[in-house]
């Protein structure tokens, strides 16, 4: 990954805090995307900066479109171009299968608010990366996306729907960037502990969810980044428009 | 200048003056070189966009690159398509461009801000590779100085070498309107002949390949006095008639009496600030054996290249030139160039441009002819 | 890949190991061929791997004797066979290197690419694509194309004008191969054959097997048209080599760069045929309609293709090509699109290995335009990123510039392919195909004009470096500018009725 340019959206926690740091360590320059919480964000670029790699933080909301292109020009103005782009963003959720809503409770609301933040933030960074990928016939795109569309233990409709959108778009994006040397997969973890997002996810689910794991035990954020880190790799230059489960064989498919 | 600007200059010339002695294979200065080429790399990546579009697109810039050695060089040919300049180029004290065949094609223009640092780069080197045994020598000049081109690295530098270290009694022989004057040579080196006193030459090779027509036709012979030498820059290459550097120095002794060891090649380019030199003179002043190598001085350094990966390519093996010159602060720390060569534990050797390429079949390859004509 | 077993690889030469001085050592290989009886002192060798190319030392006096030699075999025995006879015999031994198994073509397979540097599979796919160009159906097409009667070739044959007329052909031809591409000096042999003509072929240092593999095979099969054959090598050009020769034959057929047409031009004293194969630019021109959200991928697979095959070595291959606005996809983006499809070709079947001239030359090209890319945004440069394997550069405005080939093509952007055609000017003496990729409703309109500006060749772009059997090669004739037409006239033949003494 030398010297490679790394976007990673929504990067300053959790997973995506994870994948940055890790393309860090394999002396990537990595942007860090963040929303709001700046110093979340350059703490990830010290630890980055530890391991001798390179980082920078940059804030945009990846639902707007003017954001986004702002910040690939800051990108573009300083580094030239993006080589990997691993959408990991999304809208606020929280993993609480008590407060869930059921399906006969959910508004289309909740559905636009994930697809939003999911969907529209995953097209409005490919379509402005795309440019500089077809340009340079190279680029990675990682879609994060969940088990849940191929198992949902628990039903989480409006996340898991936008998810699965996210899905649809990646396969489609993966045959017609392919002819441009661009490869387009997902990463589906499965529940991944701890980050903000599940720590509200109850101890006794967790423990449902482990004795039907065949590996024993829940994803950590490291287990992801090691599989977004692959597929960005030379190794998995031939790999498009797949997804790739990281929830320790909880689904198989 | 901006302050930064005035930073990095004072810089260059400190390291200049430190190491005014050393050469390019000065290894132990390596950490110092590397410390300021890093600087102005990343001086010039800031303040010079067609620079910093041409760094991106090798995917190089400060953040990554660690050692001057992975300092993009510049293709030459950059600098006739964009104005590599970090200071505003119209407020360079001087501008250098390339000689131009035809009207329409465009000229590299190298920007000086400031020529204290050109003329600095300069002194030192000429002195050390040029008159190490004398403190002034007579100057011969065959090619335009300063006072006809004023836009002309060649012209500048054969201006100062009279300035700084030609008796009264040199002078220029070619004139703005009258050309080369070769009968008033030919009457000069004469003079010198009966004086008995030492003379150096200096000029364009071709200035010589001229002369030496003039002197074959006239059937002119000289024995120049003893120590008297000749200076060429510039090469054989591009022009309508082939000659090769061994006739070239057959014909130095030939017809003015002067041996291979006092004969000098320059090498120089207006896209750079300093120059090179072979080391026959240099060697033999400190009375040791003839060295027909090539070196430049402390602030330049070389890196031969692959042609095919741009690569350096192994210690001793042929490739392309890169040269990487501080001197050239304003515009870009480290040239491009279409030159072959090799590297040698006592310097360099220059084996020529490269030829463009003759197809294998009957598929017509590029064309210079067939290229100006589209350009018509 | 596969190499033939030793024994079954050169059971041929054992069988002709006293007949032309080949060693008896197995991976040597005879890289010429000539007549019975004929000898020679030394030989050169060229070492490729595990095998050895013998290339005879050849004299002035040497290549006498065997121009002799073919033409009176050409006399005793070609003389008599009938054009049907001739294209039988072509006809089979092309059957023979069709058969996957056959011996000499296991053999080409595994030398050439050694020569050559090119590709195995492609140089496999490709000579037996061009071979199939030459059965008998093609044999037929070739000669009733440029013959309204072919038995003219045989016998004096009635015209509609009254009299008879005779085609002759040269009764012996210099063949100067070029090594470009591998295979192609057979075309020009069988040329001779279908003439009825004996043929000496000098060959190119750059690939001097097929022509040689392939008078062995025509040996197979019928020996005795074979001796009318001699494959040689020689410097190009040596003067006490073949000034002699030149003067002894009967027509020259000159494959190669214009300078070498041009010097075996001024050689020649007497009044006899040159045909001069030279340098040639070939291009591609894409239209709108070819670029459709459906066709455009199929269309820069076409384009890949024609460049890729033999790195543009072939005069058929386009070293420009000029691209259509209006397309779902942009002319830049069709350069991006040909750049990926550019790096599968070279992983799937990578480029031959450069001189190092080759590869200043691109490096240099590649450079010019960089630098003009910086302040030009019109002007792009896609590139492979490792070396000089394939480059496209990419121009906003229409233009023509000819590329140092070996994989590196200049693309142009016209809002209409006619725009480009105004850049065609200086190059009118040397344009020869253009591979054209646009709707039904155009294609006449745009091949008269493109015929105006010198064009003599168009084709379907992906079918660039595939020439057809009876094409017009470089506008002319083949066969017809080769031959002698012998009239008689009606008067000499109502003259004739007269002296019979039966007559009434």
């Amino acid at each position: 990954m030398q010297d490679k340019v790394v976007l990673v959206t929504g990067a300053s926690r959790g997973i995506g805090k994870a994948i940055a740091k890790h393309f860090g360590s394999r002396q990537a320059i990595v942007i860090v995307n963040y929303l709001q919480n700046s110093k979340c964000a350059e703490e990830v670029v010290r630890d980055i900066e530890a391991f001798g790699g390179q980082g920078v933080a940059l804030q945009a909301d990846v639902t707007k479109e003017a954001a986004v292109n702002l910040m690939l020009e800051q990108i573009v103005d300083s580094f030239g171009t993006v080589d990997v782009l691993v959408n990991n963003a999304l809208c606020h959720y929280t993993f609480n299968p008590k407060q869930r809503k059921t399906a006969w409770e959910l508004e289309w609301q909740d559905y636009q608010t994930q697809i939003d933040g999911s969907l529209k933030g995953t097209f409005n960074t490919c379509k402005a990366a795309m440019p500089l990928m077809k340009r340079q016939n190279f680029g990675r795109v990682i879609n994060m996306v969940t088990n849940l569309i191929d198992f949902p233990i628990v039903p989480y409709h409006d996340y898991t729907t936008a998810k699965a959108a996210v899905l649809g778009y990646s396969h489609n994006l993966a045959k017609e960037l392919g002819p441009f040397g661009i490869t387009v997969n997902c990463v589906a973890p499965g529940l991944t502990y701890p980050t903000d997002s599940s720590r509200d996810t109850q101890e006794d689910v967790r423990e449902a969810i482990i004795r039907l794991t065949p590996l024993g035990r829940l994803a950590g954020p490291e287990d992801i980044a090691g599989t977004v880190s692959f597929l960005a790799s030379e190794e998995a230059s031939f790999i498009t428009g797949q997804t790739i489960h990281v929830d320790g064989g909880l689904t198989m498919t | 200048m901006r302050d930064q600007s005035k930073q990095i200059v004072n810089d260059v010339l400190g390291y200049i003056q430190s190491y005014s002695d050393r050469d390019s294979l000065s290894t132990e200065l390596d950490p110092e070189f590397n410390k300021l080429a890093l600087n102005i790399f990343r001086f010039q990546y800031e303040r010079n966009s067609p620079y910093k579009l041409y760094c991106q697109r090798c995917r190089k810039s400060p953040l990554t690159v660690k050692r001057w050695q992975d300092i993009p060089p510049i293709p030459f040919q950059l600098f006739k398509e964009a104005a590599l300049a970090c200071e505003p180029v119209d407020e360079a004290e001087a501008i250098f461009m390339t000689s131009g065949s035809t009207n329409k094609e465009k000229r590299g223009c190298n920007y000086h801000a400031t020529l204290e640092v050109w003329d600095a780069s300069m002194v030192p080197p000429f002195k050390h590779y040029v008159i190490p045994d004398r403190d002034q020598m007579t100057i011969y000049v065959l090619s335009p100085a300063e006072n006809v081109n004023q836009n002309s690295s060649l012209s500048r530098y054969l201006s100062i070498a009279i300035k700084h270290f030609g008796t009264k009694d040199s002078v220029l022989f070619f004139d703005k309107e009258a050309g080369f004057d070769m009968a008033g040579l030919a009457a000069a080196l004469r003079r010198s002949e009966a004086k008995d006193e030492p003379v150096l030459l200096m000029g364009a090779t071709f200035a010589y390949v001229h002369f030496l027509d003039y002197c074959r036709e006239q059937e002119l012979t000289f024995k120049l006095p003893k120590d008297s030498r000749v200076f060429d820059t510039g090469g054989l290459k591009g022009q309508a008639r082939e000659v090769t550097a061994d006739e070239l120095y057959g014909w130095f002794k030939e017809f003015f009496g002067v041996e291979r060891e006092l004969c000098l090649n320059m090498y120089g380019m207006t896209e750079l600030s300093s120059q090179l030199y072979d080391r026959t003179i240099e060697t033999r002043a400190r009375k040791e054996q003839p060295c027909f190598y090539k070196i430049g001085p402390a602030w330049t350094r070389l890196q031969v290249l692959s042609p095919d990966t741009l690569t350096p390519v192994q210690f001793g093996d042929t490739g392309l030139l890169a040269h990487y010159d501080l001197a050239n602060w304003n515009s870009a720390v480290g040239i491009l160039t279409e030159d072959i060569g090799y590297q040698t534990v006592d310097g360099f050797v220059l084996l020529g441009r490269t030829k463009g390429s003759e197809a294998r079949g009957c598929s017509i390859a590029i064309d210079e002819m067939l290229v100006a004509q589209t350009r018509r | 890949m596969v190499v033939p077993s030793l024994s079954t690889r050169c059971w041929w030469l054992k069988r002709d190991v006293n007949k032309v001085g080949v060693k008896e050592l197995e991976q040597h290989i005879s890289a010429y061929y000539v007549p019975q009886g004929i000898t020679f002192d030394a030989y050169e060798e060229r070492t490729l791997g595990q095998y050895t190319l013998d290339l005879p030392k050849l004299t002035s006096a040497k290549l006498i004797e065997i121009s002799a030699c073919v033409r009176l075999n050409r006399t005793k025995y070609l003389c008599s066979l009938q054009t049907d006879e001739i294209v039988q015999i072509i006809d089979k031994t092309i059957q023979l290197w069709l058969t996957p198994e056959y011996p000499l073509r296991k053999l080409a397979e595994t030398l050439v690419p050694l020569i050559t540097g090119y590709d195995a599979e492609l140089v496999r796919l490709e000579l037996k694509r061009f071979l199939r160009g030459f059965r008998k159906k093609d044999l037929y097409r070739f000669l009733d194309e440029e013959f309204d009667n072919p038995g003219l070739l045989d016998n004096f044959r009635p015209r509609k004008s009254g009299g008879f007329t005779r085609a002759y052909g040269p009764g012996l031809i210099f063949h100067v191969f070029s090594g470009n591409v591998p295979g192609l000096p057979i075309w020009s042999m069988i040329m001779g054959l279908l003439l009825k003509s004996a043929g000496i072929g000098k060959t190119s240092s750059s690939e001097p097997l097929m022509a040689a593999l392939f008078a062995q095979s025509l040996a197979e099969v019928d020996p005795n048209l074979a001796e009318c054959l001699a494959v040689l090598p020689w410097k190009g050009g040596s003067a006490e080599v073949e000034d002699l020769l030149l003067e002894k034959v009967d027509g020259v057929i000159v494959y190669g760069s214009s300078q070498t047409v041009e010097q075996i031009k001024k050689k020649v004293h007497q009044a006899i045929p040159v045909l001069g194969y030279g340098h040639k630019i070939s291009f591609a021109a894409i239209g709108h309609e070819a670029l459709t959200s459906d066709r455009y991928q199929d269309t820069v697979h076409r384009l890949a293709n024609d460049i890729s095959i033999y790195d543009q070595q072939s005069c058929l291959s386009p070293q420009v090509v000029f691209v259509e606005t209006g397309g779902v996809i942009s002319p830049r983006l069709f350069s991006q699109l040909l750049a990926s499809e550019l790096e599968h070709y070279e992983k799937r079947r990578p480029r031959a290995r450069l001189t190092d001239h080759e590869i200043h030359a691109i490096r240099s090209i590649r450079n010019r335009y960089e630098a003009l890319a910086i302040s030009d945004p019109e002007i792009e440069v896609y590139a492979s990123k490792s070396g000089t394997e394939w480059t496209v550069i990419y121009h906003g405005e229409p233009g023509f510039e000819g590329s140092p080939l070996n994989r590196t093509v200049q693309v142009y952007a016209c809002d209409n392919l006619e725009d480009g055609l105004g850049y065609l000017r200086p190059y009118r003496a040397y344009l020869q195909t253009v591979g054209v990729a646009v709707g039904p409703k155009r294609l006449e309109v745009l091949a008269h004009q493109l015929a105006e500006e010198g064009v003599s060749r168009i084709t379907a772009l992906g079918q660039m470096t595939l020439g057809v059997s009876g094409w017009h090669h470089d506008a002319r004739f083949n066969l017809v500018d080769l031959v002698r037409f012998v009239d008689i006239e009606r008067s000499a033949e109502q003259l004739a009725e007269i002296y019979d003494p039966d007559v009434e």
